[in-house]
């Protein structure tokens, strides 16, 4: 027979995106998402299925499981779920795919017409003989993969019309003689095809426990023991080994070559029966269990945090009878923080205690976030005080039918010092000078935000990708296709006013292409007042109707002032033979000096509109983005990695400053595949080879330039976000919050600073290609002075203290 | 409140799950296993993830990385490197009114324009030209802060691999005892060397 040479493979290949311990995988796509669900009141769903000669084949070619034995394994797999007593669900097999669309046997060759298709009303399931769906079709490994499946097609109504699952035949093992084992993967890739998405109760326990590592059905040092996916190695002392009964079928790993696959096969666990009723609710469920909501907040109290699951446990029958849910399961990252969790199904008067644990394996809708400070339980005095909410207090919570228990949880820390706060699910851009609003991304969609009112969405025809804020946050320069024709221009957005266009060069007709549509320019700086837009825009020279053509000068930098409208900058000592676009991205406070780009290559800059400055040519810098709010600083990333300040009012050497940078191997590692050449090769043969200093390329600077925060580093060391502060000079943010004792930052490496407050003491950023952002207040700081951590303001205290000879830093964290 | 009835309550359900034997296996797709599988190994940043419907009707998701180095397969440093895998970002709607819902399924890994990865990537479908990471979301590891890590927390990467004795460095030695994510350093070292001197066919990784 087809066996394959894994024990455990990822249960995974199930539907899109997934979510919640008892959760949808998918939701709709709007403000208020909503679960995909089928329609259980039109009766029995019905399931077609595949044929062919086998399901799995023996080494000797002769059939180790029939296709009746798969078509009772299908069968009995949606039983279990048809069963559940709480669930409206029910589907049934009422034929074969055969008769409804003429194919015998789906495989690789064919499966193209299950999946391009719109086949019919019903799951389709497809028995995959020899493993080619996966492999000629989906391009992934029969090896690797056991099944695939997910809702295929909803209604004008987001209800699912059509499902499809394909299992691996030939990924069946040899001492599964029944198929008992591998009805697992069934039972689970159906489950994504009723639209539940993963959960995570007790599978960690029985799959990834061990004895060094431990796992508990509880918070670790809490005083509950562990319990072990197996007893190995038994050196470390006694071990509780996990009964696989206790695994929740949507767990995203199984063991299909033994028991835990058995015991995924059937829906036996609480939290398996939650998800599919919290889908598909008899009226019983609804009025006959308990439930226990909250919401999971940072220490602030206010800010919300998605991507960490909550687990409720029965006091008296903690396995059996748990559920989980993951913070911002219903929203699925989908408008930003979101801390919202409910746990339903509760037993009416049985005790639960309820806390947080991070997810241990992914496959979930909201991605999964580490837990900020420490996993705890809920108790009657929550709060964020570590002294006074001990992570081990907890209060249990008595279920009650039909009522639903409000339990919010807050991370403990300290409030003093730095204050570093993740906001998930979103991509912060821009943070206001005076450093109350910042703006930024969530899947795509424009947002504002501030401490106090949270998050606001920008209208949905907003494009902010490349959005900035005047200095008080009210100015928002974002691109907009007000006229709805498909092509977006720049544009302010203001609370009061809306939406007010800046115009173009192409009469709104026509432009270049992103990932959010055509645009007829692009803009991508405003200045403190609000009144100086900069920008790249597109023009069609040689009038074909195109706008966006390389080398005849058609990308070009405009400006844009109420006065005298949106207008080119200069260029004129640009050859078009040679060179393709030129950008205006970065203005300053004043909206005197304007910096950009050369095909992203040179660094260049505009003074009061004046003739273009080619910075390359100067002083070789490769990129100029910060800027100091008279413009007389700015901040210039070169080809030598170092950072050169430029003035404009002066002229020759005079013009230009050293502030050096980080250093490869003092600051930043430089990896090479097979080989760490700083170790291997010495510091001198890496600075001899590639140059003293790591890139680095400013981003942003406070009004008098006294702090600029940036970026160094290449993809080797992953990128390093990188600050300086004046008679500091340059840290890896790494370490400026590591002496500070942040302890919330230790494991962020927060690598992508982006924007930073007029006097340099808020800062907003997050790490490069990662859906969560950061925004610190640095108001307060320590400097070690005489022994002792001494709190002080940023940056002109702490700057005071340095040159008193304080050094920076706690001094308990200085080492 | 006091902890024992919590406590004592979970004893009677610890049963054992089976051999010893059985629960080392308990892995998803080691290091050996993804370099088998891999056509390329390389290196960069995701430039760009867009999605869409290919001329056959395949609903794709496209991402482009930016290459910065290759440990196996031929390909230049700042070249791109476009790939299709299979399923959209989210759902779209159909011409006749209804909902295409086939986004990547769990287990092929998500992709984020600007991330830092080391991909092991599967050799493309025949019949479709799509293609992904070995071991799916398992070949996709993200560097992040001089660590790398895939979806799966980097669980089983060197279960069940014996390497020569003497072969690896103290550092490297002491990852494969590591849970969690990586050094950046020490992966992509012991990647490179088992890549370049053919540590698998010579039978010093097994």
């Amino acid at each position: 027979m087809k066996i394959n040479k894994f024990t455990v493979a990822m249960l995974g290949m199930l539907s899109a995106g997934s979510a919640l311990a008892a959760g949808p995988l998918l939701t709709s796509d709007d403000a208020n998402p909503k679960p995909y669900v089928w329609d259980t009141s039109k009766g029995s769903i019905p399931v077609y299925v595949d044929g062919g000669a086998a399901f799995t084949y023996d080494y000797d070619g002769s059939v180790f499981l029939s296709i009746d034995r798969a078509r009772e394994i299908t069968q009995f797999a949606f039983d279990q779920w048809n069963n559940v007593e709480t669930s409206t669900f029910r589907a049934d097999i009422a034929g074969t795919i055969q008769e409804k669309t003429g194919i015998a046997d789906v495989t690789g060759a064919n499966a193209a017409e299950i999946y391009t298709k719109q086949n019919g009303y019903g799951f389709w399931v497809l028995y995959d003989t020899d493993g080619s769906i996966l492999e000629d079709f989906f391009g992934v490994p029969k090896t690797a993969v056991l099944g695939i499946a997910f809702p295929e097609i909803a209604d004008e109504n987001n209800v699912i019309i059509e499902a499809t699952a394909v299992l691996n035949g030939w990924n069946v093992y040899v001492n599964d003689t029944e198929g008992n084992q591998v009805a697992g993967v069934f039972t689970h890739e159906f489950g994504h095809a009723i639209n539940l998405s993963h959960s995570q109760t007790n599978g960690q326990l029985g799959y990834l426990s061990n004895t060094f590592e431990p796992l508990y059905p509880g918070v670790a040092g809490c005083g509950v023991e562990p319990i072990h996916a197996y007893n190995w190695p038994d050196w470390y002392g006694p071990t509780n080994t996990a009964d696989p009964e206790i695994i929740e079928t949507m767990f995203p790993f199984i063991s299909h070559n033994g028991a835990g696959g058995t015991a995924q096969s059937t829906v036996n666990v609480l939290d398996d029966r939650v998800s599919i009723s919290n889908l598909y609710p008899t009226d019983t469920y609804k009025t006959g269990f308990g439930a226990i909501e909250g919401k999971l907040r940072l220490k602030d109290g206010q800010t919300e945090y998605s991507g960490v699951n909550i687990i409720a446990r029965n006091v008296s029958d903690p396995l059996m009878d748990a559920v989980s849910a993951q913070s911002g399961y219903l929203t699925q990252g989908k408008v930003g923080p979101d801390g919202y969790f409910k746990i339903n199904g509760l037993t009416p008067g049985q005790s639960y205690v309820l806390y947080t644990e991070e997810i241990h394996v992914g496959g979930y809708p909201t991605t999964q976030t580490p837990i900020i400070s420490v996993a705890e339980y809920w108790n009657e005095n929550e709060g964020s005080d570590p002294v006074t909410d001990n992570q081990c207090d907890f209060t249990p919570i008595v279920a009650e039918a039909g009522k639903t228990k409000q339990a919010d949880l807050t991370f403990n820390g300290y409030d003093d010092g730095i204050n570093f706060r993740p906001i998930v699910n979103a991509f912060l851009t821009d943070l206001a000078k005076n450093g109350r609003s910042s703006m930024g991304t969530i899947m795509g969609y424009g947002f504002t935000w501030n401490e106090t009112k949270g998050f606001e969405m920008l209208p949905d025809y907003v494009t902010a990708e490349t959005g900035r804020m005047n200095r008080n946050g009210t100015k928002i320069l974002v691109n907009a296709d007000q006229d709805r024709n498909g092509v977006s221009a720049p544009a302010i957005w203001s609370d009061s006013k809306g939406v007010m266009p800046l115009g173009d060069f192409t009469g709104n007709a026509c432009g270049g292409s992103s990932q959010t549509g055509t645009q007829s320019a692009l803009a991508w700086d405003i200045d403190d007042a609000g009144n100086t837009v900069v920008g790249l825009a597109y023009k069609d020279v040689d009038g074909n109707g195109m706008c966006y053509e390389y080398d005849k000068g058609e990308l070009v930098p405009f400006i844009w002032t109420p006065k005298a409208g949106m207008h080119e900058l200069d260029t004129q000592d640009v050859d078009w033979n040679i060179n393709s676009w030129v950008r205006a991205h970065a203005i300053s406070g004043n909206g005197e000096v304007a910096l950009g780009s050369l095909d992203g290559w040179e660094a260049v800059a505009w003074v009061k509109e004046g003739r273009m400055i080619n910075l390359f040519e100067q002083i070789g810098a490769i990129e100029a983005n910060a800027t100091s709010y008279d413009g007389k600083q700015v901040a210039l990333g070169t080809m030598q990695g170092n950072v050169m300040l430029w003035n404009h009012t002066k002229s020759g050497a005079a013009a230009f400053t050293d502030i050096g940078g980080l250093k490869w191997c003092e600051d930043v590692p430089f990896v090479l595949w097979g080989q760490n050449a700083c170790d291997e090769m010495g510091v001198e043969w890496v600075h001899s080879m590639f140059g003293e200093f790591a890139g680095l390329i400013p981003f942003d600077m406070s009004d008098n330039g006294d702090v600029i925060i940036g970026r160094a580093g290449d993809f080797w060391a992953g990128f390093v976000g990188a600050i300086y502060i004046k008679e500091l000079g340059w840290m890896t943010l790494d370490d400026f919050f590591a002496k500070q004792g942040v302890m919330e930052a230790l494991n962020s490496s927060m690598n992508n600073p982006l924007s930073i407050s007029a006097s340099g003491s808020k800062m907003v950023g997050g790490i490069a290609g990662a859906m969560i952002s950061y925004h610190v207040d640095m108001t307060e700081v320590y400097v070690c002075e005489n022994g002792s951590s001494i709190k002080t303001g940023f940056p002109n205290g702490l700057i005071n203290k340095v040159k008193s000879g304080a050094q920076f830093g706690r001094c308990e964290h200085l080492n | 409140m006091n902890l024992k009835p919590y406590l004592l309550a979970l004893l009677p359900a610890l049963v054992l799950l089976g051999s010893p034997a059985q629960a080392a296996k308990l892995k998803p797709q080691n290091l050996k296993q993804l370099i088998s599988e891999s056509e390329s190994i390389l290196s960069g940043q995701v430039q760009s993830v867009t999605d869409g419907i290919s001329d056959q009707g395949v609903p794709y998701t496209e991402v482009t990385i930016k290459v910065n180095n290759a440990a196996k397969g031929q390909h230049e440093k700042n070249s791109t490197y476009t790939f299709r895998q299979f399923g959209l970002t989210k759902p779209q709607r159909n011409a006749n009114g209804t909902k295409m819902l086939a986004v990547s399924p769990e287990g092929f890994p998500r992709w984020n324009t600007n991330e830092t990865v080391i991909v092991f990537m599967h050799k493309a479908a025949k019949l479709t030209g799509l293609r992904t990471t070995a071991g799916m979301a398992n070949g996709k590891f993200v560097v992040q802060g001089g660590k790398v890590s895939n979806e799966f927390n980097n669980f089983g990467v060197f279960n069940d691999i014996e390497f020569a004795q003497g072969l690896l460095s103290e550092s490297e030695n002491t990852m494969l005892k590591t849970t969690g994510a990586f050094s950046a350093t020490d992966f992509m070292s012991l990647v490179g060397k088992a890549v370049s001197e053919q540590w698998i066919s010579n039978g010093k990784m097994k």
